[in-house]
Parts: structure tokens; sequence; C-alpha cells
């Protein structure tokens, strides 16, 4: 899905960057389509849970495996230690993209006196981890171990609507720091970039834009609401949300405290402050 | 055995470039699914291990953790790369970032945090390889481009802190100066911000601010570097200004309150600090896909010469007038003393992106960048490392490392592959990094290439092996190694225990790189052994009338390499620092065999060497070796002393030679405890010589280091004489520096050290080592060590001593009484280890003949009593009447030690051929740089007999050939006496000392420096 995401917003910017310099009827063809690519990739489960009491530590790597070797490493650079053990990987649970594609090899896992107490040599156990090391294996920091016998089916299924609470927990902050949250769409985008503080290359090159509201969510506002975003496709900004004529959704907008041009102007510069339109029941759930 | 000695190192002066290149794709093969764009790299090296390196890129983070960001880990010397999310981010990912690892092995960075924008902050860790976020040390809004540097001094009142240089061009600064430098005198521990401090570079007006990039270069002697873009104009994508140099000679500090901070070279045409090196030009600033999908802007990099701090070369990019818009221009140019003026473009390169510099030990310039180049199909990424050839700069090798499309993978981001990359000389090798399309296609790569990640044929495949892998951007490591570790051999500089040594570093780690070096003397042949701490077990010389001496060394290799041949060549001079070195012997040089497999020897049969009867005892030595492939580095030693003429290839640069600058005395009594006199009783003094090596007038910094017992038993202030000069021109302060004012060039000085009676029972000895200072670097130096002795031991060391001291006042002034009480003790005798009874007996029998062969010698030579021996005679036959043994016996070794130091001193007075070399260097630079002597007729043949002299000194020439040599140059010398400002400064009386000892070349060498001393005053 970030993978996907961060291709989406590639094409984003190489369209923007034609749009720019007002190539042809193409182009805002193509705007549209990548409008319409925008809103499907944002689209969210509609699934509201809140206070869920947090079950398992916070881990970005989730296996079942098979203690291969105590006090061991097989993770170069990484000298074998009575806090590292060699574990073989049976079966993934919840992985990022790069960490998948385990299953059947060995990795080294890093674990305090207690945890490494608990493991027998030969044993399966599931594992909760960070992972910290990405080089001829993987190191991952463990920060609970389970007995094997436990279902992984169960626990995908925590994990997932941990995972849920974690992130409109997450959202629910962006919504509670944002200074106005409204819904409507954008009606314009100036060409001419708004001048920097100084000559950089990471200049935002901040665009200014105007949304027409249709409902304020959050804060207030009359009629239109002027807002700056980042055109620029410098590494600082090529994640960061481009804006064109027509793109609806529900825009989370921060007064700039930052000094330079945009000080005390509403901003919108990351990908998380923009939204589906289908994200407006969760987000009007999460504001109450 | 010269001249094999010469063709070796000829031999491998023609191989210097014979290097061999290692290409390593940096992603991990765990992250074998990876298309990210991880453009910009950056790299350092670990100064005490360079198998760790450090590397960075815009890579995000593989698991999808935003609040840190990856550095790249190798700690195999790059050959296998290891991502560990350390550096704190916004987003998972970096903005600018680059390193610095310390050889307190602390890591710092100095990053645009991900996902901040213009928010700067400098990052410290000493745990880098394990998980956890390095700490902040600083944060601060509206900067760009931090680019960071650290140097640890090994001497100086700085010596062993963390120095940090981080340029930035600082939006927050007044008047459009942005150009700044971040800096701290000691990072390493301190709580945040640990002593960072903002020092504007700029001083002129700009049109609003400088350019991005602030690159700054460090010499170890502490000499800063730093050069910035000044913006005059803007205007479109057209960006105009000066190339500004800036330099410190103290670290960054300045002079204060005569110079402030980098503000010691000053522009011709305003006065102001910074030199404007290139006025004027312009250059491109475009953040689009401007050429070959890169951005264009402010780009430049510059480097010190490790071995001059005065070389300093830079590197930068404009779009000279007439060139195609959106193209670049690549300028090399060099300043040699010290950025006040420069040459011309020594390269000029279009359409280059990147450019990095660094020099290494041997003063070889490495040039990394990125070229635009038209292919069969469309434009290529060339990426091109290049060394200068000549010493002019002129000529350059090139060697590509990838050429790869332009046009593939879309940029993603600006910058494609970045707008700086990674460079370092460490060593002789060079180390760095680039981004470029990983296409695995060898052909790419012409000097070859290693991927960890999956490939197959020209394909990148996935982490399972499943499925093909898009094009994208990588970073690529690459070392240029100038001789390969399994061919590289050393010679320790120092060993601290079994666990810590010298492992070969070039510079050596330790400033104390002449005391427990892997070089050392036996009396006997045998090797001797090691101690617990695997440190050799050296025995003080003695003279040949007590037997010879056996120099042994154990010889290192980096790796296990084919079997090879080392040569030795051992070389001696007098104990202290500074003093020239000459052959041990003239016999054939010993040699090693190295086994294939083989990573260290030692010695079995040492080299035997003798002591003359007229030589101190107490000596320095070194040794040199040399394989075909890894030869010593010229200049060798000979006629010469480390650190002299210039800083350029000593001990500590060059892993082929070292030294052991170390005296090794017994410190304890007898029994009897209290000498029952006064405290100058209990006391003995021991002494070094310090001799001026360089070729110009100068003050002579030392800096001590007492050890715990040493501070124990004598204080933390050591009660320092200096015999023989004027007090007032010897000044020891408050930070243990020790600075001997006004020493001519050749000119010794003596430094005693007065030491108390070491308690019984003292386990560490005391030790107290002098380390010479170049500006702020250690080059040279001596230990003094006492070790608590047996009573026989010191009855033994003490007949032994009295017994050279005599004999060699004996030869040195042909006494027959001298020699007899020589041989009044013998080494029968000595080995006997005859008890206290004797002992006192032989005193109070010898006490007289003791004391008017004193009187003789010091009548014969009307030099006074320097050595304050008539209070040491007084003392000892206070003690012998007596009949106090136990002072007697301190007070005996103090009289042997200051008689010797004024044996030594007297043989000086006669001339010495060791500095023969010294004096001849010293003309030629005479005879070019002053005025009056240029104008001679002829001068310019002293320019070059000097000059083939000096290149044939050592190969079939030595002190033999100087009479001859100053005959050849007779008459110029004479027409320089006979200028009325030869007459005006008295070249009369050397000039005509000279001819009377024209035959004899020790004589010879005193009245020719007393004509070179004249000679300096014109």
């Amino acid at each position: 899905m970030v993978v996907l995401r961060k291709l989406l917003i590639n094409l984003f910017s190489v369209i923007y960057n034609l749009a720019m310099k007002r190539t042809s009827l193409l182009t805002s063809a193509l705007l549209l389509l990548a409008l319409l690519v925008q809103q499907c990739s944002s689209t969210k489960p509609p699934v509201v849970v809140e206070n869920t009491t947090t079950t398992y530590p916070n881990s970005d790597y989730v296996i079942k495996g098979t203690v291969v070797k105590k006090n061991a490493s097989n993770l170069s650079g990484m000298t074998s230690s009575n806090t590292t053990a060699i574990i073989k990987v049976t079966e993934t649970i919840e992985a990022s993209p790069n960490q998948e594609g385990f299953e059947g090899k060995e990795i080294t896992m890093m674990l305090n006196a207690q945890q490494m107490a608990s493991l027998q040599e030969g044993g399966d156990y599931v594992f909760f981890n960070q992972t910290t090391h990405f080089g001829n294996t993987l190191g991952a920091q463990v920060k609970a171990v389970e007995p094997g016998s436990t279902t992984t089916t169960s626990i995908k299924e925590k994990i997932r609507l941990q995972q849920q609470a974690e992130k409109n927990k997450a959202l629910k902050e962006r919504l509670g720091t944002a200074d106005l949250v409204v819904t409507g769409a954008v009606i314009s985008a100036d060409s001419v970039p708004v001048a920097p503080i100084g000559e950089t290359e990471h200049d935002p090159q901040y665009v200014r834009s105007r949304i027409k509201v249709k409902k304020v969510l959050k804060g207030s506002a009359d009629g239109d609401v002027q807002f700056y975003f980042a055109s620029s496709d410098d590494v600082h900004w090529y994640t960061a949300p481009k804006f064109y004529s027509g793109a609806p959704g529900i825009f989370l907008l921060r007064q700039n405290n930052d000094e330079g041009p945009v000080k005390g102007r509403y901003t919108l510069i990351h990908a998380d402050d923009f939204l589906n339109n289908s994200e407006l029941k969760l987000v009007k759930a999460l504001l109450k | 055995m010269k001249t094999i000695y010469l063709l070796l190192i000829c031999l491998c002066c023609s191989i210097a470039h014979a290097q061999t290149f290692r290409v390593v794709n940096m992603i991990p093969n765990t992250e074998s699914n990876e298309t990210n764009q991880d453009s910009e790299p950056s790299l350092t090296v670990n100064p005490n291990n360079p198998q760790e390196v450090i590397g960075t890129a815009f890579t995000p983070n593989p698991n999808g953790v935003l609040t840190v960001a990856p550095i790249y880990i190798s700690q195999d010397g790059g050959n296998t790369w290891t991502l560990n999310s350390i550096v704190p981010s916004g987003n998972g990912m970096t903005g600018d970032i680059t390193v610095g690892l310390s050889r307190n092995n602390t890591l710092y960075a100095g990053i645009l945090s991900g996902g901040a924008g213009l928010q700067m902050q400098i990052l410290r860790d000493n745990t880098y390889t394990v998980a956890g976020a390095m700490q902040v040390l600083l944060t601060r809004n509206n900067e760009d481009q931090p680019y960071l540097k650290t140097i640890t001094p090994l001497g100086g009142p700085l010596r062993n802190n963390d120095l940090l240089y981080v340029g930035h061009n600082d939006f927050n600064a007044a008047a459009g100066r942005t150009a700044s430098i971040e800096q701290s005198m000691n990072a390493a521990t301190a709580p945040p911000p640990a002593g960072l401090t903002t020092v504007r570079l700029e001083v002129r007006n700009t049109n609003g601010q400088d350019g991005p990039p602030i690159r700054s270069a460090t010499h170890p002697n502490g000499t800063v570097y730093a050069m910035f873009y000044r913006r005059t104009a803007s205007v479109g994508t057209t960006r105009t200004g000066d190339i500004t140099v800036v330099r410190d000679d103290n670290w960054g500090q300045g002079a204060l309150p005569l110079v402030n901070p980098y503000g010691f070279i000053t522009d011709p045409g305003d006065g102001l600090a910074g030199v404007l090196v290139a006025q004027n030009i312009s250059w491109v600033w475009n953040n689009g896909a401007a050429m070959g999908q890169e951005r264009l802007g402010d780009r430049c990099s510059i480097a010190v010469d490790p071995r001059n701090s005065q070389t300093v070369y830079i590197a930068y990019l404009d779009l000279p007038a007439g060139n195609p818009a959106n193209t670049t221009t690549l300028h090399v140019r060099r300043s040699t003393n010290g950025g006040v003026t420069w040459s011309n473009d020594l390269l000029t390169v279009n359409n280059v992106i990147v450019p990095q510099l660094a020099i290494n030990i041997r003063g070889t310039v490495g040039l990394l960048y990125q070229q635009l180049t038209p292919q069969v199909f469309g434009q290529n990424w060339v990426t091109h490392f290049r060394q200068n050839t000549n010493a002019a700069a002129t000529n350059w090798n090139d060697n590509i490392l990838s050429n790869t499309p332009s046009n593939v993978p879309v940029r993603a981001f600006g910058p494609y592959l970045g707008d700086y990359a990674g460079l370092e000389a460490v060593g002789k090798d060079f180390y760095g990094n680039f981004s470029a399309n990983n296409t695995p296609n060898v052909a790419n790569f012409p000097n070859g290439v290693t991927f960890q990640r999956n490939t197959q044929g020209l394909q990148l495949r996935n982490f399972n092996n499943t499925a093909n892998v898009p094009i994208s951007i990588d970073p690529f490591f690459f070392e240029a190694e100038q001789i390969p570790d399994n061919r590289d051999f050393y010679v320790r500089d120092w060993t601290t225990n079994t666990t810590t040594f010298d492992i070969g570093l070039e510079p050596s780690t330790n400033p104390i790189f002449y005391t427990t070096s892997d070089i050392w003397n036996r009396r006997s042949n045998t090797a001797g052994g090691f101690n617990g701490n695997d440190q050799p077990n050296n025995e003080n010389p003695w003279i040949s009338t007590s037997g010879s001496n056996y120099a042994f060394a154990r010889v290192h290799r980096k790796g296990t390499g084919v079997s090879e041949t080392v040569t030795l060549h051992f070389l001696k001079s007098e104990f202290g620092t500074g003093s020239n070195y000459v052959d041990a012997n003239t016999t054939a040089d010993p040699t090693l065999s190295f086994a294939s497999g083989e990573s260290v020897k030692t010695m079995t049969s040492g080299y035997e060497w003798e002591l003359i009867a007229t030589n101190s005892t107490h000596v320095c030595l070194a040794v040199e070796i040399n394989t075909p492939t890894d030869p010593v580095v010229t200049p060798t030693l000979l006629g010469r002393a480390p650190g002299w003429p210039n800083t350029d290839l000593a001990v500590l640069y060059d892993n082929n030679k070292a030294q052991r600058n170390l005296g090794v005395f017994s410190g304890g009594g007898s029994p009897g405890g209290n000498t029952g006199g006064t405290n100058d009783d209990n006391t003995t003094t021991y002494y070094a010589v310090v001799h001026n090596a360089a070729l110009h007038p100068r003050n002579m910094v030392l800096q001590f280091q007492p050890n715990k017992s040493f501070i124990k038993i004598a204080g933390r202030n050591p009660q320092l004489s200096f015999p023989g000069s004027k007090p007032k021109l010897n000044v020891v302060d408050s930070t243990n520096t020790l600075t001997l004012k006004n020493m001519q060039p050749g000119e010794n000085r003596w430094v005693g050290i007065t030491v108390p009676v070491l308690p019984d029972g003292l386990k560490i000895p005391v030790e107290i080592a002098f380390s010479e200072m170049k500006d702020r670097m250690p080059i040279n130096g001596f230990t003094l060590r006492l070790q608590a002795s047996r009573v026989e031991q010191t009855f033994m060391e003490n007949y032994r001593l009295h017994h050279e001291v005599f004999f060699r006042m004996g030869k040195m002034f042909d006494s027959r009484y001298a020699i007899v009480e020589s041989k009044s003790i013998d080494e029968s005798l000595i080995q006997r280890k005859a008890g206290d009874e004797w002992y006192l007996d032989y005193m109070k029998a010898h006490i007289r003949t003791m004391a008017s062969l004193t009187k003789e010698v010091m009548k014969q030579n009307d030099y006074g009593d320097p050595f304050e021996l008539n209070k040491a005679l007084e003392q000892l036959k206070e003690h012998i009447g007596k009949t106090n043994i136990h002072g007697m016996t301190i007070a005996h070794r103090n009289f042997n030690h200051r008689m010797d130091a004024y044996l030594t001193y007297l043989d000086k007075q006669k001339g010495d051929i060791a500095d023969i070399l010294q004096n001849v260097r010293w003309q030629r630079k005479l005879y070019t740089t002053n005025k009056v002597l240029t104008n001679i007729k002829g001068s310019k043949s002293v320019v070059g007999s000097s000059k083939t002299f000096e290149e044939e000194y050592g190969k079939g020439t030595g002190p033999e050939k100087y009479p001859a040599f100053i005959q050849r140059i007779w008459p110029v010398l004479e027409a320089t006496v006979a200028t009325d400002e030869g007459s005006m400064a008295g070249l009369k009386y050397p000039f005509e000392w000279m001819k009377r000892v024209k035959d004899n070349p020790q004589e010879l060498q005193k009245a020719h420096r007393k004509f070179l001393l004249k000679l300096e005053g014109l």
C-alpha cells in the first residue's frame, strides 16, 4: 500500500510539473484522471474503534518462529552475545513489505535476559518485534514473546483492530491539532510560488490555493478559505500533497508558525491532512 | 645494500598509482525489493578502524516507522552493509545528511530533519551500531545544507577532544551574510548543545544570501579552511558571485583580540577576511530536471594536504560565458601558501555534478564527480574518480566507476543523484560513495561491482528471487586502494596491551608513538620476547667495549597474502627529539620472509650495531621497512628527524616507519631509606637532547605528560633544567607545555628531568612523555621511563654507566687515566654484582680520581660546568664520607647521568655528522630564497649541487663525501664572503674556519653551520 501510494504521488508530481508548464489539454485530462486515482487511493475502511486497550506492544514485525540458537547472531556486523538469538521464521503474522518473504529464513533477534531465559532452542514462539537492522538478514528487537501454540488468526485479528485503533488515534491527534477542518473543493491554485525565506533547494515552493468550503467541521471560516501547499518536488516535499482546481475532500489546515512567507497562514503540507470524503463519518466521530 | 634499498624505493615510486578499485552496491540483500531513489550519499570512515564505514543516502526507513531514518553501516570495509534506523525524523527519511566518525568512536550527523523543512539538527551517538535514536545536540530552523566534519587532535590543548565543524547556510543571519559554521571544541561528552556555537564566515554584503554549500577542511595542526559561494546577483536561473575561502589557524577559534575566527587571510582587494578566489563568476540555479534529470546549483569542495597545511585545493562549478544554458563547468585550483594566492585552473571539466575532493597522506589529490556524457543512446551519468599524477597537479588520471543511463528511472524528487557525494582519504587510500542507476550490468561498472541485493543477469530480483524489480537509484560504495591489505606491511607504533594496539593506521592514532613501538634493542642476539602487554622487552644499548647491540623489529601485515620478503633498515639518533638519524650500521639490511598466510613475523636474529666509545648510550632507534609493492615513503629518516623539514611522511604518517625514543633506567635506590642529606641528594637528573631540525629559527614546543606514578613521586610539575642555555629562553607554563625559545637551525638544547628516588615496591614505572609539537600536532617525542629496581640492579647499572662514561671520556680526550678509571670496573665485575661493601670501598678509592678527571676535562674544554658536575661530586663525597651507601648510590647515579650528558654536550661542540644533510638543505633554502644570495653569481650552482647531494645522500654518498661537496661550491661561498653584505655579516670568520677543517666532516659541519647562521642573518 505504501509503495502504491508513493507511486501515485510520483505520478501526481509528474502531472503537476506538466501542468505548471501549461502544456496542453492532454494535461488537463491527465489531471482529472489523477484526481480520480487519488480519491481511490485515499479510501480507508470506515471502522471506528476507539479506546481499544493495547494488547500487544508497539511492533512492526510479528512472526512465528523456531529458536535455532541462543546467544548467537547471523546478522553481519552484529556480534553474538547473551542478548542475541537466531530464529527461523515459520510464519509472518504482521510485516511491512520490506519484512515479508522471510518464511524459512533465519534472522537475528535481540532479547532481554528475561525473554532469553524463556526461550528454548528448538522451541516455537510468537515474537513481537521492532525491526532495527536490514542487512544480510533482519535484526529485530523483541518486544514480547508468546508461546507458539497461540493461534495466529486471533493474533492477526487483534493486531488489525489495534492498528486501526492506532491509526484512528493518530487521526484524532491530527484533527485535534489542526486549526481548521473543512470539507469542500479546491477552486484555484496560483501558478506563481510564494517568495521563499531564502533560496534553497529545499524551498517548499508554497503555492496559494483556495477551498470552496462546503462544511466547517472544526474552527470557523466564512466563505472560501485560502491556504498554501508545497508544490516542490524536493526530497523534503515530494510527498506533500499537491492540489489542483476541483479537488474535493476533507482539509485539515494549520496555521504556519515558522518564520517565513506563510507565517500565520493556513498550510496543508502533510499527506495525512488531506482526506477523502469517504472518511467524513470517521472524522466526525473523532471530532466529537 | 644501499643500492638494493634505493632500487626498491625507485621501483615502488613507479607503481605508486597501480591501485585497485572495489565498487559495492550498498543496498543490503534484505532490501532487494526496494525501488527508492537513494540519492545524495555521504560517508565517513572510523579513524580507528577503516573496516567500519558509515554511509547515508535519501533512503526511507525500511520498516515504515516514521520517527527514525536509516544509516548504512559496514563492518567489513564496505563489502557488506546493514541499515540501522537511528536518525531522528518526521517522515522516516532524512533531509540533507552528512556524518562524521571521531577517534573517540562517536558518530556525529548534521541533518535537515526529514519532514521538517529547513530544520537543522546536529546529532551524536556512541552506540550507533545498535538500535536507538541519536542524541540531538542542537535544533534550529531556517537553516540549509548542514555539512559536518569532525577531527580529534592528537596534541595541543584540545588533545583527544572531538571537534565539530558544520558548515550551514543560516537564513537567521543578519544582512544576508548567511555562510556560517556551527562548531564545538569538545563535542564528545558535554550535554547538549555540547559547546556548539555559530561563527559567521561571510563578512561582505551579499544580494541577500550566500549559496547553500559551506564546506570545511581541517588539518591536524589546527588549520581550518572553509569555502562558500558569496552571491552578489540573481537573475532568472543565473546566479553571480565570488568563490570565497577563509582560514583559521587555531581550530576556528581565531587569535582574539587580534584575529577573528576565520580571519587569518584577507583579500587584497578590500582587506576583508576571506580571499575571493574566483570573482564575479556565474552559475546555474535550477531546481528542476535541468541536466540529466538533475537540478543544478552552487556545488563545491575543499581539501587540505595532510602533509602541509599550506597546500589546499578547491573544486567548484560555474557556467562560463558562452556555455550552453543549464550546464556546468568544474574548476580545480590550488593554493600553496595557505590560501593567500591561488593557481589558475588545474583542471576543468564540463557538465559535472557532485564534485568532491580529498587528499591522502602521500599528498595525492582524489577528485570524484559525475559527468553527463553523450552516449550512443541518449546521455549517461558517468562517475569519475581522478587523481593528480604530477606534483604540479596539472596531470590527472581518470578511472570510471559507473556509466549508466541518465533517463532511467524517472526522477521521483530532487536531487536525482545528489547535491553532493561522499569522499574521504583514509591513509593512502580513498573511500567514497555515489548514487547511480542500479542496473546490474557489469559493463556499466568498468572497475567492477558487487551487489548484495539479488540480481539475475541484467535484472534486479526481489528478496525471494521470484520476480524482477524495477531499476532505481542506489548508493554505491567504492575504495581506491593503493596497496592491497594483504601486501600492506607495517611496524606497530604503539601497543597498549594485548587487545589495544596499532593496526597499521596512517596516521597513527596514538600521539605517543615512540615508546611502545615494535622496534627495540637488545644487548645480546636474542629477541627477548614480549611482556604481558605484548610490548617488546627493550634493553638500553651499551657501548662497544661492553659488547654489540642488536636491533629487533616485529613486522605485521594487514592481511594474509602471498609469500613476500620484507627488508628492514635501522637508524639511530640522540636520545631526545629532533636529532637527525644516521644509519645504525653499514652492514647489509636484514630481511624477514613472510610465508603465504603469515601476518606477523618477529626477527629471530637481531641487526648488530655498535655504539662507538665516544657515543652516549642514550639513543633513539628507528626502522624503515620495504617490499617491492609496499615501500617506505620517501624521504627516508636518514639525515632527518621525523616531521622535518616539514610534516611530510613522518613516522606518524607512514606505517613502514617506526621509532623508539625511550630511555629506560632503574630509578630505585638501595637499602637504608633516607639519604640523610638534603632533598637534592635524593634525586637523579636524566637528560635528553632537543634539536631543531627545521631550516629556520623557531620556538620549539614540547608538551609533557607525566603518568600517575610520576605525579605521585615527583608531582604534577616536573623539575626541569636547561644546562648550557639561558633560563629565560626556556619557559614552562601551566598547560604542561615547555617552550624552548629561539632555537636556531641545528641547535641542540639539553633538558634535564630531575626525579626523586623511587620507593620500594613501586609496580607501575614512573614515566614522562615529551611530545614535540609542530603547530598543534605531535610530530616527534621521547619518553623517560624509570622502573623500580632491586639493589643489585641499581649497583650494576651504576657500575656500567661509570665504566662507560669514563671510557667515553678517555676516547674523546685521549686520556689514558680515564681509560684506566673505566677499566677499574670491567664486565666480569658488573656481572658478579659486587655488593655494597665492595662498592663503598671502591668509591672511597676512586672519588679523587673521578674528581680530578672531571676537573681536567672541564679545564680542557672551557665550557664551564653546565651540568653541575662539581655539585654532584660534592654530594657523592659527602655520602662516601658518611659511609651512607644509599645516598652514595643515588649520588653516583646522578653523577654518571650528568657526566654522560656533559660528554655528549662536548662532543656536539665539535660538530655532528648527523646534521650534514640538514646543513645542505638549509644552504639550498638560503641560496633559493635570500635575495642577496640569489644575486651572487653561481648561486644556482649551489642550489643545484646541494639538491644533488641531498638526493644522493645515503645512496652511496655519506658524510665522507661532504668535504668534496663543499669544495665544489667553494668559489660561490668565497664570492658570498666577498660581498658587502657578507663582509658586514662577518662571514669571513666561519669561512676561514671551514677552510681549516675542510677535510674533517664533523668539524666541517660545525663550521659550515656557523657560516649558514651568518647567512641566515643577511
